[in-house]
C-alpha cells in the first residue's frame, strides 16, 4: 500500500500556496495541507511536532523575504535525524537562476527541484521517488 | 598660474639640468622636479595627477630605464619619456621595450622636441586614462546587468508561473464562484508585473539619470499623488490625509522626490488590515531651514518587532545584490543615497508603520 503523506507548503505568495494546494487536492482529495507565508513559522511547527510527525512532503519556495528557502533548509538540516527522516523536502520555485540551482544541490536532504507551477503529476513523481 | 596646464615631472640627478628645464618650460607646463628615485616617488605619491614623466638615463643608483620601469608598476598612468645622451640603438630598443617608454629624446635636447613630445604624451595620457575610466564604468554596468537579470527572472517569472498555475486550475473548474476567485488572483499577478515594470523604469532613471535640481512644487505634487491614490481610496476605503508645512522653498530632484513618496505611499496602501474599518494613511511634509522631512504613516498590519532590524538588513542586502526584497524600497534607498537623504522606520505589529525620510536642505547650485 502507498504511504499517505501530509504536505507543508512554504511560500510568501498566497496565490502560489493556493495553486499548490489545489494541485495536491487534485492528486489526493483528503490531503492534510499546512501552509506558511513565513519559513520560520514552518520551522517552528516542525520543531514542535518532533519525531511524531506523519510522513510529510515539504514544498519550499526559494526567494522569500525575512528567511529564504536556503536559510530554511540550513536550519532544517540541523534538526536531529529522528525529526528530519519524516520529511521529503523539495524546492518549489520559479527561479531558473544557475546560482540558485547550484546552491539547491548542496542540501543533502533535498529530493527534487520543482519549477512552478506545481502539477499534480509531479506530486506522483515525488512519491515514486520516496520509494526508491 | 598653473591651472589647466599639463603636469610634468622631470627627473635628473644634476640640479643645473633640473633648474634649466624648469626655467625653459615653466610657462608651458606645471613642472615638478626630482633629483633622485626616492624624491621622484615622493612627488608622484603627493601628486597622483601628474600626467607626463621625463627621466634622464644617467642616474647614480639606477638607470633611467630601470627607474621608469619601477614607476610604471607603481604609477601606471603617467606617460614616460626618456632623455639620454647615448645614441646606442640597442639600449634605446631595450628601453622602449622594458619601460614602455612613449618617446625617446636625444641630449642635448631642442626645446621644440620637448614641447611636442610632452603634448603628444599628454594626448596619449588622456586617451588611456579615459579608457581606464570607461573600463571601470563598463565593469559596473556588467555587475548591474547581472543583478538585473536575476531580478527580472525572479520578479517577472514569479507572477507568470502563478498565472500559468491559475490557468491550469481553471481548465478543470466549473464553479463560477471559484472561477472568479482564480481570475482575481490572475489580476493580482498581472498588477504585480505591471508594478515591477514601473520599478524597473524608475531604477533605470535613477541609475542613468542626472539629478535635475529645481524648486519642488509640493501643492502640485500632492495633487498628483492624491489623484493616483483616489481609486484605491474609494475601492479599499482608505483615507489619505496630507499635511504640508513649507517654511522655505525646497530645491531637489523632482523625479527622486516623487519616487520616494510614491513607493512609501504604495506600501502604506498595500499593507492595510483587511478587517479594519478605519484605514488611514497620513503623509506629512515639513520643510524648515535645515531639512525636508516626509513622514508616511499607516495604521495597517505593521511589522513584527523582531523583524524590524532584519527588514533593514534585507533592505541593505538588496542594495548589494538585489535579492530577496522587492525593488520598491531598494529604489527609495538608492535615490536617498544620491540626494544625501536618510530613512528610518518605526512600526508596531498590528497597529501600523511609520517611515521617516530626512533630506538636508542645502543651497547647492
Amino acid at each position: 500500500m502507498t504511504k499517505k503523506f501530509e504536505y507543508i507548503i512554504i511560500d510568501d505568495n498566497d496565490i502560489d500556496i493556493f495553486i499548490a494546494s489545489r494541485m495536491i487536492e487534485a492528486y489526493d482529495e483528503k490531503a492534510v495541507i499546512h501552509s506558511f507565508l513565513y519559513a520560520n513559522e514552518a520551522l517552528e511547527m516542525i520543531r514542535k511536532s518532533g519525531a511524531e510527525q506523519h510522513p510529510t512532503i515539504l514544498l519550499v519556495d526559494i526567494n522569500m523575504p525575512i528567511m529564504d528557502g536556503f536559510q530554511f533548509m540550513e536550519l532544517f538540516e540541523k534538526f536531529p535525524q529522528e525529526i528530519t527522516k519524516n520529511y521529503v523536502p523539495c524546492f518549489l520555485t520559479s527561479s531558473i537562476n544557475e546560482t540558485d540551482i547550484a546552491l539547491s544541490k548542496t542540501f543533502k536532504t533535498i529530493k527534487m527541484y520543482i519549477n512552478k507551477p506545481l502539477m499534480y503529476t509531479v506530486i506522483q513523481e515525488i512519491i515514486e521517488a520516496t520509494k526508491s | 598660474m598653473n591651472e589647466g596646464k599639463i603636469k610634468v615631472l622631470y627627473i635628473d640627478d644634476e640640479m643645473p639640468n633640473l633648474l634649466g628645464f624648469k626655467a625653459s618650460f615653466r610657462f608651458n607646463f606645471h613642472i615638478f622636479i626630482a633629483h633622485s628615485a626616492e624624491d621622484a616617488f615622493d612627488v608622484l605619491n603627493k601628486n597622483p595627477d601628474i600626467e607626463v614623466v621625463l627621466c634622464d638615463q644617467r642616474m647614480p643608483d639606477t638607470t633611467g630605464v630601470e627607474l621608469l620601469e619601477m614607476i610604471r608598476s607603481s604609477h601606471p598612468f603617467p606617460i614616460r619619456i626618456l632623455i639620454t645622451g647615448y645614441t646606442d640603438v640597442e639600449s634605446i630598443i631595450d628601453a622602449i621595450n622594458r619601460g614602455h617608454i612613449f618617446r625617446y629624446i636625444k641630449k642635448p635636447w631642442q626645446e621644440n622636441d620637448i614641447l611636442s613630445a610632452i603634448n603628444e604624451a599628454h594626448q596619449y595620457y588622456l586617451t588611456t586614462s579615459m579608457l581606464a575610466q570607461k573600463n571601470e564604468e563598463l565593469k559596473k554596468a556588467y555587475r548591474e546587468l547581472d543583478k538585473f537579470a536575476y531580478s527580472v527572472s525572479h520578479d517577472l517569472k514569479g507572477p507568470i508561473s502563478s498565472i500559468a498555475g491559475a490557468v491550469l486550475l481553471l481548465e478543470d473548474e466549473n464553479d463560477m464562484g471559484e472561477i472568479r476567485n482564480v481570475l482575481r488572483m490572475i489580476k493580482d499577478s498581472v498588477e504585480k508585473m505591471d508594478q515591477f515594470i514601473t520599478s524597473v523604469h524608475d531604477y533605470y532613471k535613477i541609475q542613468r539619470g542626472e539629478l535635475k535640481i529645481e524648486k519642488i512644487d509640493f501643492p502640485e505634487l500632492i495633487h498628483d499623488l492624491k489623484s493616483i491614490y483616489s481609486i484605491a481610496e474609494k475601492i479599499q476605503h482608505i483615507h489619505l490625509e496630507v499635511k504640508l508645512n513649507e517654511e522655505i522653498e525646497f530645491r531637489s530632484d523632482l523625479v527622486s522626490i516623487r519616487l520616494i513618496l510614491n513607493n512609501l505611499l504604495s506600501n502604506a496602501f498595500k499593507y492595510q488590515r483587511a478587517d479594519s474599518d478605519n484605514k488611514i494613511v497620513e503623509l506629512t511634509i515639513n520643510v524648515d531651514k535645515n531639512n525636508a522631512i516626509f513622514i508616511v504613516k499607516d495604521n495597517g498590519i505593521g511589522i513584527r518587532q523582531e523583524y524590524i532590524d532584519k527588514i533593514f538588513t534585507i533592505f541593505y542586502r538588496a542594495t548589494s545584490e538585489s535579492y530577496g526584497s522587492g525593488f520598491g524600497l531598494y529604489n527609495v534607498h538608492d535615490v536617498l543615497q544620491k540626494i544625501n537623504g536618510d530613512i528610518k522606520v518605526n512600526s508596531t505589529f498590528g497597529e501600523g508603520t511609520e517611515f521617516i525620510v530626512t533630506i538636508p536642505v542645502k543651497n547647492k547650485k
